[in-house]
């Protein structure tokens, strides 16, 4: 249960009216243990142009949450309670028609793997310009029209050579090709928000630091706000402005994304940023050790849906916890900690 | 892009080329695109791995790694070039003797959700390569497999499990258990952490090096991670449209990048900083894709 203290003002560190806020968004799943809870009382908010970016391992939620904005969760899950408000319209509480609208238009999502969320049998420029037909029909009533508004999405997500691209196949373009594509798909509408899962998990290094300087620059000149899951910390703490750490369908962290790596409050995100190994030893936000030291581990793995543990859910694998009566027992509240960070952790300090 | 002079100096002696385990030299690999044009994947390729040492192999995708690590085991055939393992010529073995070879070189692979048979026990998993090299059999074998599943950390009971049972980290450790099944003396992890999440990642990471540190076994490593890659291995080699445009300690590649191409490399992963702040980043060039 979150305290009051959770209850009171939002903490983020964004504008007076957030473009989203989420409100304790649960999202329930049917499955083989019966129907159980996977997204749990999930709050967060972002600004425009900002940028959140959601990690922890596989299986805590981060991409039900996603799917669970844009409401395109899967029919075995539905979701359970919560609000999720963008632009001041609260979402849940609008038929399926209106959050149709919204939906590409002012929010939109690219995936993880573009060779398979593209149409293999549509030509690049196709995609886009069928994105541009449902958003805004007005904009291109010619063929000319048309190709010339999509050339124009093209060049906006800095494709080289976009009058080649528009008319070749997915499987023509290369993976970053590829993601780009998706993004222009997804900005067709003029979305203010981006949910990226993964964006960049398929694609080579050098690959990825061209989309992610692309992201960039679509914040900086139009003010694009981006939900970026992931988890690969490295990416986040170039990324984000603020990062929320999810773990077994609980936000246990949350806060400026550097002050959260440098100096992580939850044990949870300690060992996350722990276990990563780092390309200049000594570097690390940790300082640890250099190579051929084992790196820390998380003991165990993530909790399954329906046989989560009593408590604070992290507790088995806490080295802080595992003994700790409190945290076997009773599961933790939210608490606030200066510089707008949150956690929700028995030993940390309020 | 314009490619500066390859550097190819691992500071090898003649002496020390003797003792490595595998030595690679010149090694072509090419596929036919239909019709009479060819890909060379692998193009005039050189490396050598000591016993108990750790290789990293990285580049780009579709740089040819994949293909190097097959033609090393002799899944594909190789175009051109030698490969020495262990004082033998693998690319002339026939037979028993390629057999004994293969026994010696075992391979792990990226995703551990296609790499295990989903119809196989995990025991009768492990028991194949024990059964077709003919190394243990009844009680033996069954025996061997439970130490099998114990040296990565899984439970003896898993033998009687299917695949589906186990997490994608678990799974892995299966996937390493089947390739340490035969006591080999090289192990080839093609991008065997890649899938992982970072927490599982580091659990496997820790269980390669005591592997390489407490059997002497000599590791192949493939990744696009630099940081996994400098945390495991001694030696790197970049590759870059199939060839090896630098084979260096890693110390002295992370320290002072030879090629233009390895230097792009660590200032994507380092630049990452400056991306933010809207710097161009540094461009790998344009890759062809044929050769």
């Amino acid at each position: 249960m979150p305290t009051e203290r959770a209850n009171a003002v939002p903490a983020a560190s964004c504008e007076i009216a957030p473009l989203l806020r989420v409100e304790d968004l649960c999202v329930d799943v049917a499955g083989e243990w019966g129907t159980v809870r996977v997204v749990d009382e999930v709050r967060f908010e972002i600004g425009r142009g900002e940028c959140l970016a959601l990690v922890g391992e596989s299986g805590c939620g981060k991409s039900l949450t996603a799917l669970a904005l844009m409401s395109l969760l899967p029919s075995a899950a539905r979701v359970a309670g919560g609000r999720i408000v963008l632009n001041g319209i609260d979402l849940l509480s609008r038929p399926e028609s209106e959050r149709r609208a919204v939906r590409g238009r002012r929010m939109a999502m690219i995936f993880q793997e573009p060779a398979t969320a593209l149409n293999p049998l549509m030509t690049a420029g196709a995609q886009v310009a069928e994105a541009l037909a449902v958003h805004c029909p007005e904009a291109a009533r010619t063929r000319r029209a048309r190709r010339e508004a999509v050339l124009a999405m093209l060049e906006r997500v800095r494709l080289t050579d976009p009058a080649a691209c528009i008319d070749r196949y997915p499987h023509q373009l290369s993976g970053g090709q590829r993601q780009r594509v998706m993004i222009a798909i997804a900005l067709a509408g003029g979305a203010d928000l981006l949910i990226a899962d993964e964006p960049t998990t398929a694609l080579d290094v050098t690959v990825e630091a061209e989309i992610l300087s692309l992201l960039g620059e679509l914040r900086r000149t139009a003010g694009l706000a981006l939900l970026f899951i992931t988890h690969d910390l490295d990416v986040v703490s170039v990324v984000a402005d603020r990062v929320a750490v999810i773990y077994a369908g609980r936000i246990v962290e949350q806060g400026p994304s550097d002050t959260v790596f440098s100096r992580p409050l939850h044990p949870y995100t300690s060992g996350l940023v722990a276990c990563v190994p780092r390309i200049d030893p000594g570097d690390g936000p940790t300082g640890q050790a250099g190579r051929r030291a084992p790196l820390p581990q998380i003991e165990g793995v993530v909790a399954q849906p329906g046989a989560r543990p009593g408590g604070c859910r992290f507790h088995p694998r806490c080295s802080l916890g595992r003994d700790d009566r409190q945290c076997r027992e009773e599961e933790p509240g939210v608490t606030r900690h200066p510089g707008g960070r949150e956690a929700r952790c028995w030993k940390v300090e309020p | 892009m314009t490619l500066s002079i390859a550097v190819t100096d691992p500071g090898m002696s003649p002496a020390a080329e003797q003792r490595s385990l595998l030595r690679v030299e010149g090694l072509r690999v090419e596929f036919t695109l239909g019709g009479r044009r060819t890909v060379r994947a692998v193009d005039d390729l050189s490396l050598t791995l000591d016993a108990g040492g750790s290789l990293g192999v990285v580049g780009e995708s579709g740089c040819g790694k994949t293909t190097l690590a097959r033609a090393i085991l002799r899944l594909i055939p190789a175009a051109g070039g030698r490969i020495h393992f262990n004082g033998h010529d693998v690319l002339a073995s026939r037979g028993a003797a390629l057999r004994a070879l293969r026994r010696e070189m075992q391979i792990v692979f990226q995703d551990p959700y296609s790499s295990l048979n989903p119809r196989r026990t995990i025991g009768a998993t492990l028991a194949e390569p024990l059964e077709i090299h003919r190394l243990a059999r009844g009680a033996a074998l069954r025996a061997r497999v439970g130490l099998l599943l114990g040296r990565v950390g899984l439970s003896a009971d898993a033998a009687g499990r299917y695949p589906h049972e186990f997490s994608g980290g678990q799974r892995q450790r299966i996937a390493i258990a089947r390739a340490l099944a035969t006591e080999p003396r090289l192990l080839i992890c093609d991008e065997c952490v890649s899938a992982l999440d970072v927490s599982v990642q580091a659990q496997i990471i820790n269980l390669l090096d005591d592997l390489r540190r407490e059997r002497g076994l000599a590791l192949l490593f493939i990744s696009h991670n630099l940081a996994v890659v400098r945390h495991l291995c001694d030696q790197i080699l970049v590759m870059l449209q199939g060839r090896a445009v630098e084979h260096a300690s890693c110390d002295a590649l992370f320290r002072d990048p030879r090629h233009s191409f390895s230097r792009a490399l660590l200032d994507a992963v380092r630049g990452r900083r400056r991306v933010q702040r809207g710097g161009a980043p540094p461009s790998a060039g344009n890759r062809a894709s044929e050769g």
